[in-house]
């Protein structure tokens, strides 16, 4: 980001490949309804673009990322009237995961689905928190920072969405 | 972290590997390339443009210091010899002013 602030189109071409697919993904789990997404992915890298003389390396690229995410979608979720912690609708089915045997294939969708099925289930906080530790690589304190929480609220909202999340793949696994 | 709660990290990151659609990488990559190309536009021209700053308030200083010349550079003891010798002339007729105007000029 600092090679991009200092004027290196290359720079942000290698940023925007490697995280391109993780804020996506985020976003999409994480928007209102699914159409937004793409509204919500550019809108974040144009700020990104726009906002580059104010970025101060004092955290990683990636927080700064998904902070602007995380703000950019809750916005959404204001404008659209309602409440982030409200559980999401059904989404479009996610894409199989790329696989060249079928059968594995088959297993990874249907635990792609149960995966997609138990978050959807988990509060937008718990989500969240689990989506910026999963999406992002992110550590507590840095989820903490980009949802304006404290680190305990962080733990306790990522032990929630674990259990939940375990409790599902267990159940799909029998 | 627990090691079963790396386990639903793992199995989350094998599953999900959805890619961001194409379509949205051009309006991105081409937003941040006309943000470089401005920036670069601006960082040429910045130059030029101090330098017609610069003499910009240099004309308009010069414009200034030449239009107030005259008044700075009068000699006034010219000017006072000059009045002196008006006012000589003109002592007659100021003999019969007031005593209270008092000018000391018919001196």
């Amino acid at each position: 980001m600092l090679g991009y602030r200092g004027g290196d189109d290359q720079a942000f071409a290698q940023l925007f490949a490697r995280h391109r697919s993780r804020l996506y993904r985020f976003v999409r789990r994480m928007a209102p309804v699914a159409a937004d997404t793409e509204e919500i992915v550019q809108d974040t890298w144009i700020a990104v673009i726009q906002g580059r003389h104010r970025y101060l390396a004092r955290a990683r690229f990636v927080t700064y990322l998904f902070a602007i995410a995380h703000r950019r979608t809750q916005d959404r979720w204001r404008r659209r009237g309602r409440r982030s912690e409200t559980t999401l609708p059904a989404h479009d089915p996610l894409p199989a995961p790329a696989c060249d045997d079928p059968a594995e294939a088959a297993v990874l969708s249907a635990m792609e689905q149960a995966l997609s099925s138990a978050l959807r289930g988990l509060p937008a906080e718990q989500r969240e928190a689990f989506l910026l530790r999963a999406e992002g690589d992110l550590g507590v304190a840095e989820i903490a920072a980009v949802m304006g929480v404290s680190r305990e609220t962080t733990k306790s909202r990522l032990r929630y969405a674990y259990q939940h999340l375990r409790r599902s793949l267990e159940e799909w696994r029998q | 972290m627990r090691a079963d709660d790396e386990g639903v990290l793992l199995s989350y990151r094998a599953v999900s590997a959805e890619l961001a659609p194409r379509h949205l990488d051009a309006p991105i990559l081409e937003a941040a390339r006309a943000r470089s190309r401005l920036r670069r536009r601006l960082r040429r021209t910045a130059p030029l443009f101090g330098l017609a700053a610069v003499g910009l308030v240099l004309g308009l200083s010069l414009t200034g210091e030449s239009e107030r010349r005259p008044l700075t550079v009068t000699n006034y003891g010219v000017v006072e010899g000059l009045t002196r010798g008006y006012l000589l002339e003109a002592s007659p007729v100021q003999i019969d002013a007031p005593e209270s105007s008092g000018s000391g000029l018919r001196r």
